[in-house]
């Protein structure tokens, strides 16, 4: 059966999409946990193409995906940038001297890799587990975590307001861009006015449709804090289990090499 | 006997005009109501009364009593008024939350703690009355505007009230749309007191048991529907139905068979055609081979060839997602093809359905300066032009409101003077009269027939079926991304299976005409009018 998750349609389920929803959220929590303690470049590899291959086990269609590249090659860029120009990482040889005394050195592009290998961990997990889940999950997932209704259905709104926001950023950028506005020439500080001057109409749009929201959410009874029930009932299954073990050894397995050493940024000795 | 009591209420809103002044209703238990009056007369504020949400949600001066399934709305908590009464609002999109159909409906029966197993009976119950069943899993936006009105009603349905209030559902509709939401009102009727406040009379007076007319804050008439639109102004800012209209024109006449009597007869030869014809003129536009495909993979427009001369007033019909506002972008340059081409000759403008799509500037002056200035007008030119443009669209004096504060009919006039402000020689207007009443349609559209008049190519997209028949010389009508049928209106308007494949309705007069005189196709009142006149007078 095929299904709509916040991100995309997918064409069928998949063995991600039927974990149970807190479980998707630890999963998402722990991922990025781990990639934010790994410094050594290969497990960090190895990080990354495991996540890779969960795209595949998550029957996402990569061409969907592929727009988010854009965004993934400016952090690339980001990341290279601020270490290449900005960065004093002692190494065996230094390959340039900039007059603002920073340098490049072979260690500072291990390290510049590295980051970005972190930076793809955190990404491709994020979207791997974004794009395989649903609205209810994200409200089930808070409230199986014991987080109170009223955050779960403020974070499960937003993601629905976003849908309507993009909608009606791209309905006014369309009307300006008709009366003459351009969004793509110009100096950068002009391209910048013209973006500020979409807030004006955006702005009274999401105002018109907050109050109209919080008559609709009144009239459906929601009361903070209230006594409630839920039509939909989740149970933790064996797999669920399984892999809630698993992410937890992992995560002590991390904890330790990283404390002892093996997950540490190879580079660092130069440093000391 | 009464599900709701309103005793003298009287409404101010904290920052604004008075919107209720006196306003004394009682509606019976099963009653469907319909509310009728032009915009601004306060219908939305009756309803949003009748709810709690005034005063209970709204700033404001209150006065009078509301008691709704015998609890008074400013006394009893909004949470207990929610059991007795669902309201459904205009904006689709703006009502559901959830992101399934079966969450929209479980999520108020989970906020009043209903057990799993009765909320499963009632989300079921209420899919059932909606006919919505087999989209419980669908995604809002997969769904039609129609079906998403009818999820909005579910939704209130689930909860067993007594009483539900539609404030304008129809108004975002296309034309199966609206037929969905009435269809699903009429199963409706009996089991709940209704109440619709509505512009779209001819619907509505099919199901009403009785109708009001609001005006200025005041209920100025009511009646059962058979009589309502006989006594009622015509100037009063509602439609009324055109056989009615027609009736009236001929003093009254309620009985159809005679008017059919009156003009039964070889009557070809008499019609006198009312509405504009189209013209022979060079090519303004002209599209060849147009395919566009979006990047998920929907084909909008599926091969589309088409030319719209210079000078020609033209409507594009068809229901929703028939590829109609994909074509206009692409003809304007917003979208690009991906296959086949579009040429444009002269400058093209185009309106936006929402007009605050198109406003960003702080006051009505500036926005109309805008487009000028981009031009590089001097000041002077600039000042000159505005005050012209903002005479044109009937503005004149309010060159320093900020355009949010107007009106929606004046920041949709407002939104043409914007773009007229670029004199563009093509002008396409998307749905130009939702939402708007009928003063609000005429002033709309007359303004666009006076610059059709002036030279200006018009390309209008629009559901109502009134408006085309009345305005447009020629129409387009496309299915799936392809045109189906273009031509004349009264070629087009003459082919009703034509229209029923795009599933549009003619207008009420043209199929009263169709069946009293099949050889001819009647556009409007007027027309018909003059055949019965002749008739008379022979």
């Amino acid at each position: 059966m095929s299904m709509r998750t916040l991100f995309l349609h997918l064409p069928k389920e998949s063995p991600m999409t039927k974990l149970h929803p807190s479980l998707k959220l630890i999963t998402l929590i722990i991922i990025n946990l781990i990639a934010w303690i790994m410094e050594a470049p290969i497990p960090l590899l190895i990080l990354v193409s495991s996540t890779i291959l969960c795209f595949k086990i998550a029957m996402i269609p990569v061409r969907r995906i592929m727009r988010f590249f854009r965004f993934i090659l400016l952090i690339v860029q980001a990341v290279l940038i601020s270490y290449l120009l900005g960065s004093k990482i002692p190494g065996e040889s230094v390959y340039i001297t900039f007059p603002w005394g920073t340098y490049i050195s072979e260690t500072t592009l291990l390290y510049a890799f590295t980051m970005i290998l972190r930076f793809f961990a955190m990404l491709f997990a994020s979207t791997l587990l974004l794009a395989t889940m649903t609205e209810r999950d994200i409200v089930y997932g808070l409230v199986y975590l014991h987080l109170p209704y009223s955050l779960s259905f403020v974070v499960s709104l937003a993601f629905k307001t976003m849908g309507v926001f993009i909608d009606d950023f791209i309905k006014v950028r369309d009307a300006m861009t008709l009366r003459g506005v351009s969004f793509d020439k110009g100096s950068l500080l002009e391209r910048a006015k013209n973006y500020a001057s979409l807030g004006v109409p955006l702005a009274v749009l999401s105002i018109r449709r907050m109050i109209e929201s919080s008559y609709v959410v009144a009239m459906r009874g929601l009361t903070l804090g209230g006594r409630r029930t839920y039509f939909h009932e989740y149970k933790f299954k064996i797999y669920d289990l399984l892999l809630l073990v698993f992410l937890g050894v992992l995560l002590a397995i991390t904890l330790l090499l990283k404390w002892t050493g093996p997950l540490s940024f190879p580079g660092w000795p130069l440093r000391r | 006997m009464y599900d709701i009591v309103i005793e003298n209420l009287r409404w101010k809103y904290e920052d604004g005009e008075e919107a209720l002044k006196g306003v004394n209703l009682k509606v019976r238990k099963g009653e469907f109501l319909g509310i009728v009056g032009p915009n601004g007369s306060g219908k939305t504020t009756l309803c949003l009364c009748m709810t709690g949400l005034i005063p209970q949600m709204v700033k404001g001066r209150w006065e009078g009593r509301v008691i709704v399934d015998g609890m008074d709305v400013t006394k009893t908590k909004l949470r207990d008024i929610v059991r007795s009464v669902g309201i459904v609002f205009q904006d689709p999109e703006v009502q559901l939350l959830k992101m399934t159909v079966e969450d929209e409906l479980a999520f108020p029966l989970e906020n009043f703690a209903v057990p799993r197993e009765e909320m499963r009976k009632r989300v079921e119950w209420a899919l059932k009355q909606t006919r919505m069943e087999e989209y419980r899993m669908k995604h809002p936006f997969e769904l039609s505007g129609g079906q998403k009105q009818r999820v909005a009603i579910a939704s209130v349905l689930a909860l067993t009230p007594k009483i539900i209030i539609l404030d304008e559902p129809t108004s975002d509709l296309d034309p199966i749309g609206k037929r969905e939401v009435f269809d699903t009102l009429h199963r409706l009727k009996g089991k709940h007191t209704i109440i619709v406040a509505e512009h779209e009379t001819e619907e509505l007076m099919k199901y009403a048991d009785r109708l009001i007319l609001l005006k200025d804050g005041k209920i100025i008439h009511e009646d059962r529907p058979s009589r309502f639109f006989y006594k009622i102004d015509v100037d009063s800012g509602v439609h009324i139905p055109q056989l009615i209209m027609l009736s009236r024109l001929l003093g009254n006449v309620r009985n159809l068979t005679a008017i059919r009597e009156l003009v039964k007869y070889d009557s070809v030869k008499h019609v006198r055609e009312t509405s504009p014809k189209r013209v022979e003129s060079e090519e303004a536009v002209k599209v060849s081979g147009l395919k566009f495909i979006y990047p998920d993979g929907t084909i909008a427009i599926n091969g589309v060839n088409l030319s719209i001369r210079k000078g020609e007033f033209t409507a594009l019909i068809g229901p929703n997602g028939s590829g109609k506002t994909t074509l206009c972008k692409c003809i304007v340059g917003l979208l690009k093809p991906t296959e086949g081409n579009v040429k444009v000759d002269g400058r093209i403008g185009m309106v936006f359905q929402n007009p605050d799509h198109q406003l960003f500037c702080k006051t009505v002056y500036e926005e109309c300066a805008f487009g000028l200035r981009r031009m590089g007008l001097a000041e002077e030119e600039i000042k000159e032009a505005v005050a012209d443009i903002l005479k044109v669209v009937g503005l004149s004096g309010l060159e320093n409101v900020e355009p949010f504060f107007l009106t929606k009919d004046k920041r949709q006039r407002l939104a043409i003077a914007a773009t007229l402000a670029t004199q563009p020689e093509i002008i396409i207007v998307d749905e130009p009269t939702t939402g708007q009443d009928v003063r609000q349609t005429r002033d709309i559209m007359d303004l666009l027939r006076r610059l059709n008049e002036k030279g200006k190519t018009i390309l209008i997209v629009t559901h109502d079926m009134k408006v085309v028949a009345k305005y447009a010389g020629r129409t387009i009508v496309m299915k799936d991304g392809r045109i189906i049928a273009d031509g004349e209106t009264r070629d087009i308007f003459s082919r009703f299976d034509v229209l029923r494949e795009a599933s549009i309705l003619p207008p009420q007069i043209t199929i009263f005409g169709r069946k009293i005189i099949p050889q001819t196709t009647v556009l409007t009142v007027e027309e018909m009018y003059e055949l019965v006149k002749v008739r008379e007078h022979e």
